[in-house]
């Protein structure tokens, strides 16, 4: 069910791309976004936890025919991440520059690997 | 309250074979939700994802925007694809055995996610391909043509209007779902209900733009 948490980790990012013009809203979707980190982070940290202390569990929750299925939500959490740091650090408080803009980019490539191995690779264990 | 799982009575001619590839699970017909099309929507939300780092990315090095775009538009184009032939086998579901039991109706609300999310990141796509394009120095007579750009991005907003509509209809869908399991049956408050956020707010953040044809509305959008 860990990943599942993960899932409502990426669900709970879109509330805010919202935060359009007035800058009330871009500190609540700030504030949105800060809790979607450390959850984001907290419930990979326990999932690579548990999985650690149970290797078992790894392939019991792939052979899950729903379970399984919960994992791309993992790239999706942290394309969400992804999103705010181009739209709003970058593009509207102008944080970070460069160098910045170019980790996402990576980020970005990582999380392009991962969802590709979640669409191939869980359809043809499906 | 538990929520029993309908009978497996006719279980051997209900199981599908949907030998996508090597089977190894068995998937009963009528235990078949639209929880399956998770996997297919990330692609397309790395998709949008990539639309505006291709923006962001544009002014530092026009490669790398090039490049991020074209892994977009590839990802939307898979990504769509395989969710429009799920979304085939979950109407198909539909149909044979109704809506999802109990708690499990929250999935309805996910065929919007990979419609809104698509026309976004198709919009993305166009927006940014009128923006890079004519590509100075290039020999390419697409990259260096003068029109690509504007055709791009007005099929690209033509292409969102459908899949907006489509969103629009599954939520139709989703809500005569709803209604239909909430007269009967007491929904419990549970993890479930976080897959109808995601979906909803995929096909609201599409309505602004594509609903309207707004460019200003749709520039605050992508925050360019």
């Amino acid at each position: 069910m860990c990943s599942t948490g993960t899932g409502a980790v990426s669900t709970l990012f879109s509330v805010f791309p919202y935060g359009q013009h007035p800058p009330p809203f871009k500190m609540v979707s700030t504030a949105v976004f800060i809790l979607n980190f450390v959850l984001f982070i907290l419930f990979f940290a326990v999932s690579v936890t548990r999985y650690a202390r149970y290797p078992d569990l790894w392939s019991l929750m792939i052979r899950h025919p729903v379970q399984s299925l919960y994992i791309s939500t993992f790239p999706m959490g942290a394309i969400t991440l992804i999103t705010f740091g181009i739209t709003v650090i970058q593009g509207y408080y102008g944080f970070g520059g460069r160098s910045f803009l170019f980790t996402l980019w990576v980020l970005w490539w990582i999380d392009v690997a991962i969802s590709a191995l979640c669409c191939w690779g869980l359809i043809h264990v499906m | 309250m538990s929520c029993k799982r309908f009978p497996h009575s006719l279980s051997a001619t209900l199981y599908l074979p949907v030998s996508f590839r090597a089977t190894k699970h068995n998937h009963p017909d009528d235990e078949m939700t639209s929880v399956w099309l998770l996997p297919v929507v990330t692609l397309i939300l790395a998709s949008s994802a990539g639309g505006e780092l291709a923006l962001a990315l544009h002014p530092y090095s026009v490669t790398s925007a090039l490049t991020t775009l074209a892994f977009a538009a590839f990802m939307v184009s898979v990504g769509l694809t395989l969710a429009f032939m799920i979304l085939t086998i979950y109407f198909h579901r539909l149909i044979l055995h109704g809506f999802p039991p109990c708690v499990n109706i929250i999935s309805s609300f996910i065929p919007l996610g990979p419609m809104g999310q698509a026309g976004f990141s198709i919009l993305l796509i166009g927006q940014s391909t009128k923006e890079f394009l004519p590509v100075t120095g290039s020999s390419s007579p697409f990259l260096s043509s003068t029109q690509a750009g504007e055709i791009v991005f007005a099929v690209s907003v033509c292409a969102s209007c459908f899949l907006w509509a489509l969103a629009t209809m599954w939520l139709g869908y989703a809500l005569l779902g709803m209604q239909h399991i909430l007269r009967r049956t007491r929904i419990p408050f549970k993890l479930s209900f976080w897959g109808m956020i995601f979906p909803n707010v995929s096909c609201t953040r599409l309505s602004f733009p594509a609903g309207l044809g707004d460019v200003t509305i749709y520039r605050v959008c992508t925050q360019t």
